[in-house]
């Protein structure tokens, strides 16, 4: 049995939403220390990195692990209908292949949905040392990657000189943000050599989804290396992300 | 050396390897090509070999000779091989090949057999001695030169090809043979070396040895396991050798390497033992990581190869020396034997790189005086054993019987008889030694349908004429046409997969204890998918028939598109053997098909052409309707279908950059997807496609 208290039922909106955004379908593993999940995307291109330890819950029960498996756009829409001011409560017995979900506001309204038997193979994180970490506003980096997705579908991302440089180029045009120390938009810049490399912008905004659980963004990657996409929560937890990069054809 | 070769006489050339026997065919096809406009045929045992010389023939298109490799499935005849003037195969290639009788069988002027020793191989032989015996009779003007490793019946095999012998030990590098036992090796001549070192491991010793010399070892192992331990072993003494820059040409090699194929543990460890300078080479490796070690070897790269024995009778791979580890060998139904002397020659043959190496050296492993003493005796100072034919074994012989038949070489029993009557196997026990062979054989051929006989004539049936086409063994034929016969709708393709596995031309898993009650439990449990019937009792047939769901079970998991490192890891094989295994069902399915045509099984037509495609290139049934696009293998179409691109239709919807999102599919492969789907695209970003610039999205999965 695993039954869980949130104090804040839209934290859980935007955890959904931050997965819905890459996969259609996935398994929370819980266990008596938190609920987690990681995920790739059906193309495989990106991949998310979920986690909720049991200090984020206002009350967490949960005795021995279990996979729950769930089709996220289900998910997503039942989370929707959530408002401001409401405890989120979710509940799943041993032998039911349904999870509850209780919002609890001026009334009480439960949901319950069907899960699915997806297995619990569980994926690794992809093996890579990063090269450099830059901390900005997740605003900021939204900005730029709209800015971008005006001339192009894909981005140059470089770190050198305690600079950042998003860069796209296409038919439609050429685009070039530069985001410095100076300016107070990077907020910290660690990195033992310059790196570049190009991403994809579709995943790049999808993934911005996770802006609304932090206002921080931390970015790690290395030459033509795939990046690391990181928003840590107040209340606890993570929300990572992994982008494979795009390459120059030969 | 040339007694009458080029005069066009038949020779029998039995000599060390690299001792000039290319040369002389070379000058001997060039020859018959320039001089009298012929044609010639040169048979190899291995596909290995056949690259190998194809390869090296590329010199001659030079001077305007065509040389063609004749490859792929056995059911399909290259119609442009009459065309070339040099034709490379496998003996089994060009076997299958006379079944359909092209016209140029008979403009061949010269017909090159390579390592003919094989004739005593239980399997490869008898392909090879039907054949000759088959070709000389079809066109008895065309000269024949047979290419073999020493043996000491070389001129039994010539007064067989009616042609001269020649035998000869000189080889240009000198070979020193010896047994090495605590810290000295003892040479054929009484002369002794001590080894100096500080290594206490006999093989990372004698690898260090050699190193510090500026030398090569290569190690000849007993088993694929031994091979990849031993290469463990001794890559530490021998890193310890390298130089700078070797060090990190390696670490290259290495990570190129990783990126071949899938990965696998196999691939991990290689990869690992390469960044060494070390290096594992058997069947289990995929073709291009085979390549790979051999071209580091050749350019010194990787000092030292350890290699199961299929090394030595295939690529050209000298080292300055040779270690033989392993002279003891498994075999079924036999267990531990030691290998033939031949076998060990033909290793000790490795020895010594021509143009580096002034002498090769030969060295057996003894672990006590006694086993030094008989390594000695029964090895090093031993002479190989006779060739002896292996044709008259029953399995061989209802092939190659029903193939004279429908070749039209025999028309009558007095025939097949006569036919016999000039094969090696007649040549070395007479005739009446397989007499009653002949007789079953002959027998099972007319019970069978596959052969009338009319008054005392023998007629070949269209069934009989498709079977020796499709080169299966007669028995495999009636296995499939009984299997094919249950009608049923809806037959599983497990059930397909079993039957093809359940006929002998299919190789089978070896099945270890530990997995018999789980085959077992899985063969009770679904003995009503199985197109054949059960043996009433257990035993040996039981064993077999474990073995065979084995493989099919393997082939239902690549057809499921498991990853390549859980098959590795389930069925305890290596990538190179997923292939061949692949390679044979691609056959068997094929043959199958053809079958189910000629007797009209219509509704196993279908399942089995959709069998063959998902078989050759390991997809699930919903692949089928985008893997039939060119450029478009097992990886891209599954990643087209994870991206929405599921079928024809989708692709031609698609545009150029939705395309170009998805991993493994970069500007190239668009455009050749686009070229065969239509569709309307924009012309901006059709030029963005054409200008083949651009960019490849990669996979997160790639950095797992």
């Amino acid at each position: 049995m695993f039954k869980a208290v949130l104090a804040d039922s839209r934290i859980w909106k935007n955890v959904i939403d931050s997965i819905s955004t890459l996969v259609e379908e996935g398994v929370f593993i819980a266990d008596p220390s938190g609920i987690r999940l990681r995920a790739m995307d059906p193309s495989r291109v990106a991949m998310v990195d979920m986690e909720l330890p049991k200090a984020a819950f206002e009350s967490y029960d949960c005795a021995q692990e279990m996979p729950i498996g769930v089709n996220f756009d289900d998910m997503k829409n039942i989370m929707k209908r959530t408002g401001s001011n409401e405890k989120l409560e979710l509940e799943k017995l041993d032998e039911e292949a349904r999870l509850k979900i209780r919002f609890k506001g001026k009334s009480s309204r439960t949901f319950s949905l069907p899960l699915l038997d997806l297995g619990k193979e569980e994926l690794s994180a992809p093996r890579i040392s990063f090269n450099a970490t830059l901390k900005i506003p997740a605003n900021t980096l939204m900005e730029a990657i709209k800015d971008a997705e005006v001339v192009s579908d894909f981005v140059k991302i470089t770190a050198e000189d305690n600079q950042m440089k998003i860069a796209a180029s296409g038919d439609r045009g050429e685009v070039d943000v530069v985001i410095t120390k100076e300016s107070g938009e990077l907020l910290s810049v660690e990195q033992k050599e310059g790196a570049h490399a190009l991403y994809s912008l579709t995943y790049l905004s999808k993934m911005m989804a996770a802006s609304s659980l932090s206002e921080i963004a931390v970015l790690m990657f290395s030459t033509d290396m795939p990046m690391r996409l990181d928003f840590n929560p107040s209340s606890g937890g993570k929300i990572v992300y992994y982008l494979a990069p795009r390459m120059e054809a030969e | 050396m040339k007694a009458g070769v080029l005069e066009g006489k038949n020779l029998v050339l039995a000599v060390p390897t690299a001792s000039g026997k290319t040369m002389v065919a070379e000058l001997c096809a060039l020859k018959h090509i320039m001089e009298r406009g012929g044609k010639v045929l040169y048979l190899v045992p291995l596909k290995a070999l056949a690259t190998e010389k194809y390869e090296e023939f590329q010199k001659f298109t030079k001077i305007g000779i065509k040389v063609i490799l004749s490859t792929g499935d056995f059911d399909y005849i290259d119609p442009t091989l009459g065309r070339h003037d040099i034709i490379i195969a496998t003996n089994e290639k060009a076997d299958s090949i006379f079944r359909h009788r092209p016209s140029w069988v008979n403009a061949l002027s010269l017909i090159v057999a390579d390592e003919i020793h094989l004739l005593g191989d239980g399997s490869r032989g008898p392909t090879l001695e039907a054949l000759l015996t088959g070709f000389r009779l079809l066109n008895p003007k065309a000269q024949i030169l047979a290419l073999s490793a020493t043996i000491s019946n070389a001129d039994e095999i010539a007064e067989w090809l009616s042609s001269v012998p020649i035998t000869s030990n000189w080889r240009p590098v000198p070979l020193l043979e010896g047994v090495y036992f605590q810290q000295s090796v003892v040479f054929k001549d009484g002369q002794h070396r001590k080894i100096e070192g500080e290594e206490k491991d006999p093989v990372a010793l004698l690898a260090a040895d050699v190193i510090r010399s500026g030398g090569q070892m290569l190690v000849f192992t007993g088993s694929r396991l031994s091979a990849t331990s031993l290469a463990k072993r001794i890559s530490e003494p021998v890193r310890k050798r390298l130089k700078r820059s070797e060090e990190r040409k390696l670490m290259d090699l290495s990570s190129k390497m990783l990126r071949m194929g899938e990965r696998t543990r196999i691939s991990d460890r290689l990869a690992m033992a390469v960044a060494n300078g070390v290096a594992f080479h058997h069947a289990g490796l995929t073709y291009e990581q085979r390549r790979a070690v051999e071209g580091a070897f050749r350019s010194f790269l990787i000092k030292c190869v350890c290699a199961t024995p299929t090394l030595a009778s295939g690529v050209n791979l000298p080292a300055r020396r040779v270690l033989i580890y392993d002279y003891r060998r498994y075999e079924a139904g036999v267990g531990q034997t030691n290998i033939p002397v031949l076998e060990e020659k033909q290793m000790a043959g490795r020895a010594g790189r021509p143009k580096y190496d002034s002498q090769g050296e030969a060295i057996m492993l003894a672990r006590s005086e006694a086993e030094r003493d008989f390594l000695l005796e029964e090895y090093v100072l031993a002479k190989p054993e006779k060739v002896w034919s292996k044709l008259g074994a029953a399995s061989s012989l209802r092939s190659h019987i029903l193939a004279t038949i429908t070749m039209g070489l025999a028309h009558s029993q007095e025939d097949v008889f006569d036919f016999l009557e000039k094969s090696f196997c007649a040549y070395q026990y007479g005739i009446n030694s397989f007499r009653n062979a002949v007789l079953e054989s002959l027998e099972m051929l007319s019970s069978e349908g596959m052969v009338k006989s009319d008054e005392r004539k023998l007629i070949p049936t269209a069934l009989g004429r498709r079977v020796a086409e499709l080169y299966i063994d007669p028995k495999s034929a009636v296995i499939l046409r009984n299997g094919l016969k249950i009608r049923r709708s809806g037959i599983p393709p497990i059930s397909y997969l079993a039957l093809i596995c359940h006929t002998p031309d299919m190789p089978k898993l070896y099945v270890r204890r530990r997995e018999l009650e789980a085959l077992k439990a899985f063969l009770e449990a679904n003995s009503d998918l199985l197109l054949y019937d059960l043996p009433e009792e257990e035993g040996f047939e039981c064993e077999m028939l474990l073995e065979e769901i084995k493989t099919a079970l393997l082939l239902k998991d690549w057809i499921e598109e498991s990853p390549e490192d859980g098959i590795v890891e389930r069925f305890d094989v290596g990538s190179g053997d997923i292939y061949s295994y692949v390679e044979s069902a691609k056959w068997l399915v094929h043959a199958a098909h053809e079958l189910a045509k000629l007797l009209r099984c219509e509704e196993a037509l279908t399942p089995l052409l959709k069998l063959y495609i998902r078989v050759e290139n390991g997809i699930k049934e919903e692949l089928l309707p985008i893997v039939s696009l060119r450029g478009v293998g097992r990886v891209r179409a599954r990643a087209l279908f994870s991206a929405g691109f599921t079928t024809i239709d989708d692709l031609k919807r698609a545009s150029p950059t939705e395309l170009n999102r998805i991993p493994t599919i970069g500007p190239e492969t668009i455009r050749s997807i686009k070229e065969q789907v239509g569709g309307t695209v924009s012309k901006a970003e059709w030029s963005m496609v054409k200008s083949k610039r651009g960019t490849k999205q990669l996979s997160i999965e790639d950095y797992e």
